[in-house]
């Protein structure tokens, strides 16, 4: 078995970067050399064929200097931000560095601990075989503002690929927020994989809000993996604009007594999109909680994917896990596959769990256009409506609104109507 | 007015409507009665334009147009309101998104300019007002989480904020206790001007004692059986159905 769709010259070329531990890289590389690409008989795998990639040749991503700014993304981003090109870090759009804030090409790597250094899945050992660079954020201090950790993709010449990996800890009592933007601005065909470890102390809590718009021919594989101890909170919403092949897996592991998560995430998938939600939720202790909230907005020939899978330890008693998905099909020819998954351990635990396909309601649409709204507008609330279910469990109101512009851009809903203040504390100025 | 001829309708193959004569004259309260089955919400939802019904036979003619080509939202611009037997709950879009656009479509179709947020609240707070609503209202997702007698009143305050000319209203009156009863009544009865026509669809009587229509029609199997003065509902309540429906086996 061996993979050619990365030449072993490139494998070379990073394994040969000082500030890196050799060893590691090339077991990596190694390892993902003798693995079998994951199959659609592959159970994570059924619904979601990478055999195509395998066929491509990837090059490096680095061989046009970008003249990229952050005003060719449609958001606003704030100062307190760490931007990457094409995979690599870029000094100029980004805030310094600090003493707990270190880029992992810069010598973090051994603050990695052991068992993350030991990548299992085909992807994360791609990663760590290949890893361009990332952050280690040490998070000692309680922050008001969000910090942004931003990717853009760039155009590069042939088939280009990046790997990112940032490590994220939250010291015990530690309120923090980060948004996570991946932006694609070229449409070039490019592979990203992108692993994101957390480690919550005792009573931290994190709020990780993750953007992503790849672009028709992105595939794009992210993994972000949250360890919470005891009285901790993690809260990730995953907002997914689609790419040719988007992956997200993301694991919540309760470890502690008390710890709470939140997994809510929306997926707008268009043209031939393919969005594949993964998620893992371990309650390993007594009285975790879990709620999760995934919604898909399926257009043309696009496909979401929605696998949950949630665990209910022996030992963890009291515990309580909801999870509710659902998709609305714009089409006939879109495509969902919802898969609730639980497996429960302990009696004494309370479980709720939900799955929907289906088109716009009929009944809401005539509703509607009894009331005089033309069918097209009546559309477009029923769509956004939708949508806004999981836009409106963020809590920082600006973004919000920004991410309801960006779903109507997406949408294309010209509903001038959609972004008028529409809840009780919108209207004070007004009142 | 409101003219329907001979209309006939099935559903999937199945006769509802079995030749509907009935004449509603610009302020007249027409009510039609009759026991489940009978066809009286179809007859609501065709006159709205729901789609799932076919139209086999006769016509049905408001303010000299045929209502049978337009759509739904074409039917409200005329003047024709719904108000539903079950409300439908639509999460994500708010109370307040969903009259204020209702209201501007009408502005829109008038040839009229947008109402401004201001003189929105204005109107529709005065409105609330009459039917004992409060803000938090226009705040909630439309209908989502009411109770049975929240939604009949949020019905009124749409009709209220979009004063059709042809107010249909199936089975408002069920599910609302005696006081919202009169609640909802009293805003029904506000909208009653000689320009106006209101058709009332109701099981029961008890409506028609704070509504009083004009003309009384006994709907059953899709025909009409009866029709008289407000007496006629006082004859059914006191008599039910069953003479009737004999009547009509004797026809």
């Amino acid at each position: 078995m061996s993979h050619d769709m990365i030449d072993r010259s490139l494998f070379e070329a990073c394994a040969a970067l000082p500030g890196w531990n050799k060893q590691l890289r090339l077991e990596a590389w190694q390892n993902w050399q003798s693995m079998a690409t994951p199959t659609i008989r592959d159970e994570a795998w059924k619904y979601t064929n990478i055999a195509r990639l395998e066929k491509m040749v990837f090059t490096e991503a680095t061989s046009t200097p970008s003249t990229l700014t952050l005003n060719d993304i449609p958001l606003t981003i704030p100062e307190n931000r760490f931007c990457f090109i094409n995979g690599v870090f870029n000094t100029a759009l980004s805030a310094d560095l600090t003493t707990d804030t270190y880029l992992l090409s810069k010598s973090a790597w051994p603050h990695i601990p052991n068992e993350y250094q030991t990548p299992h899945s085909y992807f994360e050992r791609l990663n760590a075989a290949m890893l361009n660079d990332g952050l280690y954020l040490n998070i000692k201090s309680s922050t008001h503002s969000p910090m942004y950790l931003v990717l853009l993709q760039d155009k590069t010449n042939g088939f280009s690929q990046h790997h990112l990996r940032h490590r994220i800890k939250v010291h015990a009592g530690i309120k923090s927020e980060i948004v996570i933007v991946d932006w694609g601005l070229a449409d070039t065909t490019n592979l990203t994989t992108y692993i994101i470890d957390i480690e919550l102390d005792e009573g931290a809590e994190l709020n990780c809000i993750h953007l992503k718009k790849a672009t028709t021919k992105g595939y794009h594989i992210r993994q972000t993996h949250s360890h919470l101890a005891k009285n901790s909170h993690f809260n990730h919403f995953n907002f997914d604009f689609g790419a040719k092949l988007s992956r997200n897996e993301i694991s919540a592991h309760l470890n502690g007594e008390h710890a709470a998560c939140q997994l809510n995430g929306l997926a707008l998938a268009r043209a031939q999109d393919h969005i594949d939600n993964q998620t893992q939720i371990g309650h390993l202790a007594p009285k975790t909680n879990s709620v999760e909230h995934y919604r898909g907005i399926i257009d043309n020939q696009a496909c979401h994917v929605f696998h949950g899978h949630v665990l209910i330890d022996t030992n963890a008693p009291d515990s309580i896990a909801n999870q509710q998905n659902k998709n609305m099909l714009l089409t006939s020819t879109g495509q969902a596959y919802a898969e609730p998954q639980l497996e429960i351990y302990n009696q004494n635990v309370q479980c709720i769990h939900g799955a929907t396909v289906g088109d716009i309601d009929e009944e809401a649409l005539f509703y509607l256009r009894s009331r005089g709204l033309s069918d097209e507008i009546a559309r477009q609330l029923l769509i956004f409506g939708f949508a806004r279910s999981i836009l409106e469990t963020l809590a920082d109101k600006n973004l919000q609104n920004e991410l309801a512009q960006w779903i109507k851009t997406h949408l294309a809903i010209d509903s001038e109507l959609i972004l008028e203040p529409y809840r009780e504390n919108d209207h004070e100025d007004i009142k | 007015m409101l003219t329907i001829k001979n209309l006939e309708a099935c559903i999937e193959d199945k006769a509802i409507l079995k030749g509907i004569h009935l004449n509603i004259k610009p302020g007249e309260v027409h009510a039609i009665m009759g026991p489940n089955g009978s066809g009286k919400s179809t007859l609501a939802n065709i006159l709205a334009g729901r789609e799932e019904y076919q139209i086999t036979a006769g016509s049905m003619h408001y303010q000299n147009v045929d209502l049978a080509p337009l759509t739904p939202d074409e039917r409200a611009h005329l003047g024709l309101f719904l108000s539903f037997q079950y409300p439908v709950e639509i999460p994500g879009v708010s109370n307040l998104y969903l009259l204020k656009s209702a209201l501007n479509a009408k502005r829109k179709h008038m040839g009229l300019e947008e109402i401004d947020a201001i003189d929105f609240l204005t109107v529709v707070r005065e409105k609330m007002k009459l039917l004992h609503m409060d803000d938090s209202y226009l705040y909630r997702d439309v209908n989502s989480g009411f109770s049975g007698g929240e939604k009949k009143r949020n019905e009124i305050l749409q009709l209220l904020l979009l004063e059709p000319s042809l107010c249909i209203l199936d089975e408002t009156d069920s599910g609302l206790d005696i006081d919202a009863l009169r609640i909802v009544a009293e805003g029904i009865n506000l909208m009653r001007n000689e320009k106006r026509s209101i058709l009332l669809i109701t099981h029961y009587q008890r409506l028609l004692d704070y509504i009083k229509p004009d003309v009384v029609h006994i709907l059953s199997d899709g025909k009409i059986v009866a029709e008289g003065d407000y007496q006629l509902a006082t004859v059914l309540e006191a008599e039910g159905y069953e003479p009737f429906l004999q009547k009509k086996a004797g026809d």
